[in-house]
């Protein structure tokens, strides 16, 4: 039985991969913005997808996964209605999702490029526009309806009877949408982080085990590291296995996966004495604004023990830590912990020390103390 | 018959001080005066110098944002035993807006027993009240003040008297009253001789301060508080705003990035705001001599050039005297530039004066506004706050369900921002705890407000705008939006034009009292403000730095951030040690060592090699350089 539906699995495979590429043959030298997604080489995967908002488009999902089974694209393929000088009109587009989930691109049919509120066709520089609004996840058009886009001259009374040249498109979108190209733009936008989006999230996560985290985590591509990062924060079961593995993505030089992984260490992570002292103990490797921002955590989420207070001041004497943030470190500071004879002498030494700024600052937080 | 007019006046004049002398001489025999801010102990009251040029001292103030504040206490010494009339210096801070009595109660006890009425509920304007009578049988004295409701009573001064004779009205007379009694010095006391003088601690000042003695010059910094900060200090807290360390002059800025606060936002707990690290880095500076909680109210001038600031202590009354070659005035009101007789403006210029596409038609008073910000905290049990209704009414439609209140609860748009200052502050107070009684006791949605306590509300009202000194050059905004860079291009402005108007929401609920505000903005590309901003065009000596540079109301909208105030700062204390050396004053600088200045802001003065460690509230995207 299980050796039956492993054979109609791969059947099904096969005619999907048949058939989506002679449908792809039509999509090839299209006029796009990236590189052509469906040459991608790998294991085209179908997930059924009942879409009953989107009626007209392709009720799949097609998954592209490389040999270990890892998602390389989510695509699908639309035929969307978009209203333009009065008629609607189709669109035949395939859109395309990275393996976490986020915007990747789009590719248009060569012969049916898409058309503007004047009728003339969409030129490269448009696609390009088109592409950079498809990748901002908080595009104005986010909050707006159909009927927010345009000034409509109050002798109109049904918006959807506008003819392209009696309506204006707001002045507040005119600079960020393609150039009468309006309704377009905000019918792709929400089609790209609508249901097809979410229904990609959940095929993902159905997926999550630690086997998939750790995939995620070592494929080198930052969307998938992001979206690992971001489902152990949803999963606490898997927070002990690989929060030393987030650690370490504090130093990444993408600003936007440094900054996921720390933000991943919040007031829940911070109450663990163990997580505390790793993250500091890797503060000689971050950035001093990293530091600074994990010494405020510490500060806002029940300080710190001795031991990590002590490893602090070591850093500050070792110049491992910017002498600014010396005040902010004396903010963890507690009475008794000058009865540990290692911060007491490195205390007495910052009195003494050559900088008046440290000299002054430990004067006063000794007296204050 | 014009001598006898003169003889008659003399006649007058010698009756009028011959009586006053007198009054003195007794007042002084059979009466004491306590100043409130001298007590010894403050218990919850809090001191306020802010207007103390307006009605003549700093006062206590029961800040307790509805909850009564602990009694604040002083043991003092009477002339002699027996029973004595008492006077106390208050008024009722809410009658601008609300007839009958006013909220900030207090009693006062005299060895414990509490002396007449309640004061602190009349009087619309400060003004000696008498508090009833009292019999002292030992020399040594306890006096209290009691708060009653934790709204804001205050109290200037106590007059205790054997006498029938109620003490000055009139500011000048009453100051040579305080004078007398109190019995200060008739010449304030030297502080010393310096550089250069920096009156006022906040970004630009303590910048100024830090650049000037990092280059060798012996700088006395004088702050009005006890801490430093101004505006972005913890008794305000807002956030600094612009960039530092960009082009054209990458090397300024690096002050700031030192002792700016890391964290960003507006209204947050105290903490966020570093003043620690602020006081440490002037301490750090032995060339800075720190001079807290003296406020300068007066100068000596000789010709065009100032000689002395004289400044008092905000708590003791001792008057500092402060002599050097060169002044900078960063008190943000101008108020050195001021009293020297320095050119300033105020208010919007009309269009015609400089041409500005921004600018009004006519020219008027109207400056940006000053925020008493706020925030409250979600507490575990469900607390009350007393009603509290003086004048301003608040209900379902026009309350504001809030939290919390940032930068754009600002107050006194359409007022004189120095001389109704108290009034301005007052009522940013009034409509915090209105909207927030209403939202306690009377909105729909009190439920969700009910374990909600107010945990901060700011006294210190951080302003924007007021006097702005006029110098060499006055920028204005086609410089900024057309790029006309100056030879003399010093501390980049990178904040939009960002002016401030009440908020036409706010305009159709409370008409001329409004008590929000909105921004617009005008992008502007990273411009590098003209040195010849930082110095006033006819008093030979004295430097600006901060919102009282030389700048029209518009272009004020983007020098006006902190980060860019102090980058100010940096340059006029390198400037000032760039005179010191050359002995010659702001002006000779740019005519003669232009060169040299260049060269100390290509260099900067950072102590520390650090990279910015701020990198928040930087503003928008920049406009094109045209």
């Amino acid at each position: 039985m299980a050796e039956y539906r492993n054979m109609a699995k791969r059947l099904w495979i096969l005619v999907v991969i048949v058939f989506g590429g002679l449908f792809c043959l039509s999509y090839l030298d299209v006029e796009s913005t990236q590189e052509n997604f469906l040459d991608w080489e790998g294991e085209r995967v179908l997930h059924t997808f009942n879409d009953t908002a989107d009626a007209s488009s392709d009720q799949q999902i097609i998954e592209l996964q490389d040999a270990n089974g890892m998602p390389l694209w989510f695509g699908r393929h639309f035929y969307k209605d978009v209203c333009i000088s009065g008629k609607c009109k189709m669109i035949r587009l395939w859109l395309f999702w990275d393996g976490a989930g986020n915007y990747l691109g789009f590719q248009v049919p060569e012969d049916e490029p898409l058309t503007k509120s004047d009728h003339t066709i969409f030129e490269h520089k448009d696609y390009i526009k088109l592409d950079d609004i498809l990748k901002d996840p908080s595009s104005i058009l986010k909050k707006l309806k159909q009927e927010d886009l345009v000034i409509i001259p109050d002798s109109i009374k049904n918006p959807y009877e506008l003819d392209g040249y009696t309506a204006a498109t707001q002045p507040a979108l005119a600079e960020v949408v393609v150039k009468d190209a309006v309704y377009s733009c905000h019918t792709l936008w929400h089609t790209v982080y609508g249901p097809t989006q979410q229904e990609i999230f959940r095929l993902l996560d159905e997926r999550t085990d630690a086997d998939f985290l750790t995939q995620m985590l070592s494929s080198n591509k930052s969307e998938k590291i992001i979206w690992a990062i971001e489902t152990i924060e949803k999963h606490r079961e898997y927070h002990a296995e690989f929060y030393p593995r987030i650690i370490i993505f504090i130093k990444s030089e993408d600003d936007l996966l440094a900054e996921t992984a720390l933000d991943y260490f919040q007031k829940d992570e911070l109450k663990d004495e163990q997580v505390k002292k790793q993250l500091v103990d890797e503060m000689p490797f971050f950035s001093a604004r990293t530091n600074v921002e994990l010494i405020w955590r510490l500060i806002e989420n029940g300080g710190v023990l001795e031991e990590i207070f002590l490893q602090l001041l070591r850093f500050v004497k070792e110049g491992k830590l910017q002498v600014t943030s010396l005040n902010l470190v004396y903010q963890l500071y507690q009475p008794d912990f000058f009865e540990n004879r290692e911060i007491e002498t490195l205390l007495n030494n910052f009195l003494k020390d050559k900088d008046a700024y440290v000299r002054t600052l430990t004067q006063k937080v000794l007296e204050i103390k | 018959m014009l001598q006898e007019k003169i003889n008659k006046a003399m006649k007058y004049t010698f009756l009028i001080t011959f009586l006053f002398c007198s009054f003195l001489l007794s007042a002084q025999k059979n009466s004491v005066l306590i100043e409130a801010e001298s007590f010894s102990e403050k218990g919850g009251w809090v001191v306020d110098q802010q207007f103390m040029d307006l009605m003549g001292s700093s006062y206590l103030m029961a800040h307790g944002m509805g909850v009564p504040v602990p009694d604040a206490k002083a043991t003092i010494m009477v002339p002699s035993t027996g029973e004595y009339k008492v006077f106390v210096r208050t008024f009722n801070w809410t009658s601008p807006w609300y007839k009958g009595e006013g909220p900030g109660k207090f009693k006062l006890l005299i060895n414990g027993n509490p002396v007449g009425d309640v004061l602190g509920n009349s009087g619309s304007e400060w003004m000696w009240q008498r508090a009833g009578e009292v019999n002292i049988p030992n020399k040594e004295v306890t006096l209290s003040l009691h708060d009653l409701t934790g709204f804001n009573g205050r109290v200037d001064a106590i007059y205790l008297t054997k006498g029938d004779v109620v003490p000055p009205a009139d500011l000048a007379s009453l100051t040579r009253f305080r004078n007398k009694l109190l019995g200060l010095p008739k010449k304030p006391t030297d502080a010393g001789e310096f550089d250069l003088v920096v009156v006022g601690g906040g970004v630009a000042g303590v910048s100024a301060a830090i650049s000037g003695a990092r280059l060798g010059i012996k700088v006395a910094l004088i702050q009005d508080r006890p801490v430093l900060g101004g505006n972005n200090s913890s008794e305000v807290r807002v956030h600094l705003g612009g960039r530092v360390m960009v082009e054209p002059n990458p090397s300024l800025g690096k002050i700031v990035n030192e002792i700016g606060p890391t964290k960003e936002g507006n209204a947050q707990p105290a903490a966020y705001y570093e003043d620690d690290k602020k006081m440490s880095m002037v301490l750090a500076e032995e060339n800075i001599t720190l001079f807290a909680s003296c406020r300068a109210f007066a100068v000596k001038k000789k010709s065009s050039r100032i000689t002395q600031v004289i400044a008092k202590n905000i708590e003791t009354s001792e008057e500092l005297s402060f002599s050097a070659p060169l002044f900078a005035d960063c008190t943000g009101d101008g108020t050195i530039g001021y009293l020297a007789g320095a050119d300033f403006a105020m208010g919007r210029e009309g269009r015609n004066e400089y041409d500005e596409p921004s600018a009004p038609e006519v020219a008027d008073g109207m400056t940006m506004g000053a925020s008493v910000q706020w925030y409250s905290r979600e507490g575990e049990n469900a607390s009350s706050f007393p009603d509290f209704q003086y004048g301003v009414e608040f209900n379902q439609a026009n309350t504001q369900h809030v939290t919390m209140g940032e930068w754009t609860w600002e107050t006194g748009m359409n007022y004189d921002q120095i001389s109704e200052f108290e009034r301005i502050r007052d009522y940013g107070l009034l409509v915090v705890y209105s909207n927030w009684s209403f939202l306690k006791n009377h909105s729909a949605e009190k439920d969700k407000y009910q374990n909600r306590k107010l945990a901060w509300v700011a006294y210190v009202a951080g302003k924007r705008e007021s006097r702005r000194l006029m110098g060499d050059v006055i920028l204005k905004e086609q410089d900024l939006t057309d790029y006309v860079v100056y030879p003399d291009g010093s501390a980049p402005t990178s904040w939009s034009i960002d002016l401030h108007y009440p908020d036409p929401i706010n305009t159709k609920h409370f008409p001329e009292n409004e008590f929000k505000s909105i921004a617009v903005h005008k992008t502007i590309h990273l411009y590098p403000i003209p040195y010849r901003c930082f110095y006033s065009r006819n008093v030979d000596n004295l430097f600006m730095a901060g919102r009282n540079i030389s700048v029209t109301h518009v272009a004020l909208g983007t020098v006006r951030v902190m980060r860019t105030t102090g980058m100010m700062g940096e340059v006029v204390g390198m400037a000032a040690s760039i005179a010191t050396e050359h002995d010659t004053n702001p002006r000779g600088v740019y005519e003669n060592y232009l060169g040299e200045l260049k060269s100390l802001i290509d260099n900067g003065v950072g102590k520390y090699d650090m990279e910015n460690a701020q990198e928040y509230n930087m503003g928008r995207t920049l406009g094109p350089k045209k």
